[in-house]
C-alpha cells in the first residue's frame, strides 16, 4: 500500500505549522504515478490575512482561524496537473484547536455537491503554543458521502471501507 | 481566436475530465458563454446565474488575474492560455 505521507513530507509539513504559527500554514502533497512515482510536497503561502485586511466584510476571518491558498500557488498546481501531477493532499493546521475535520473544511472541500478534489485526502495538523500536536487524515467517501477518517501513514483506503 | 483554456481538477467533472480544451472567441465573456453553451455542467459552477464569476473562482489570462485586466471584457488573442481556478481554502 502506497503512504499517503512519508515520515519525511510529514516532517515538513510539521515545520511549516510551526513556522507559520500562529497563522494556519496550508499546502499540497503532488503525486505523479507510473513506474516511478514522483512526489512533490509544495508548500503554500495563506493569503488569508490581506484578504481580510482588504475586505473584512467578505473575508471576515484572519489567518489564525482561515487559510486561503495564494491564487499564485495555485496557478503552480495547475501547472504541475499539465506534467501528469495530482492533488493527492491538501494540508492545513488548526491553531490551538484540535486537528478535526471542521464544517468550515467541508463545505470548502465541495463543490456543487460532489468533492472538489476527488482524489485528496485532507490533512490537519494542530498546533497548540506553536507546538505541532495530533495531525489527523480524512478523505471523501463515496459510499457514506461524508469526510471520513483514513490512516494518516497507513495508506489511502478510507477506515472501514470496502476494497474493489 | 483559439484560446487553450485549464480546466482544474474540481471543474473537470464537467468536461468529460478534459484538463484543457480549446475555445475560440475573442473576450473573456465571449470564452465563457462558449465553454458554457459546450460543457452544460460548467453552468452554475463558475459564473452565478446573473452572469457574474462567482467570489471563489479566479480567471487568469497568461497567468494575469483578469481582476487587474479589464475583467470578463479582457479581449483574448490567438494562443492565450486561460486557467479558471477555484480557491482552495478552509479554517476551524
Amino acid at each position: 500500500m502506497i503512504p499517503l505521507l512519508t515520515t519525511a513530507e510529514l516532517e515538513t509539513i510539521h515545520q511549516h505549522a510551526r513556522a507559520d504559527y500562529p497563522a494556519e500554514c496550508c499546502g499540497v502533497l503532488l503525486v505523479r504515478g507510473g513506474a516511478t512515482e514522483a512526489r512533490r510536497l509544495l508548500p503554500c503561502r495563506n493569503i488569508q490575512d490581506e484578504l481580510h485586511a482588504r475586505d473584512p466584510e467578505r473575508f471576515p476571518r484572519t489567518a489564525r482561524t482561515a487559510y486561503y491558498i495564494d491564487p499564485a500557488n495555485l496557478l503552480e498546481i495547475g501547472r504541475r496537473e499539465g506534467e501528469g501531477f495530482e492533488v493527492r493532499v491538501i494540508y492545513h493546521s488548526h491553531i490551538d484547536a484540535g486537528a478535526y475535520f471542521s464544517e468550515t473544511d467541508r463545505q470548502n472541500a465541495m463543490l456543487d455537491g460532489a468533492p472538489a478534489y476527488p482524489q485528496a485526502t485532507y490533512v490537519v495538523v494542530a498546533v497548540a503554543e506553536g507546538r505541532v500536536g495530533e495531525t489527523r487524515a480524512h478523505r471523501f467517501s463515496p459510499e457514506t458521502q461524508t469526510f471520513v477518517e483514513v490512516p494518516l501513514l497507513g495508506g489511502e483506503e478510507p477506515v472501514g471501507a470496502k476494497r474493489r | 481566436m483559439a484560446v487553450s483554456v485549464y480546466i482544474p481538477t474540481p471543474f473537470r467533472r464537467a468536461t468529460g475530465n478534459q484538463p484543457r480544451v480549446d475555445v475560440d472567441a475573442a473576450d473573456v465573456k465571449e470564452l465563457l458563454d462558449a465553454l458554457e453553451g459546450r460543457f452544460e455542467g460548467l453552468r452554475g459552477l463558475v459564473r452565478d446565474a446573473t452572469g457574474k464569476l462567482h467570489h471563489h473562482v479566479n480567471l487568469y489570462v497568461n497567468g494575469e488575474e483578469i481582476g487587474g485586466l479589464q475583467g470578463p471584457a479582457t479581449r483574448l488573442k490567438d494562443g492565450d492560455e486561460v486557467s479558471i481556478i477555484p480557491a482552495l481554502a478552509g479554517g476551524v
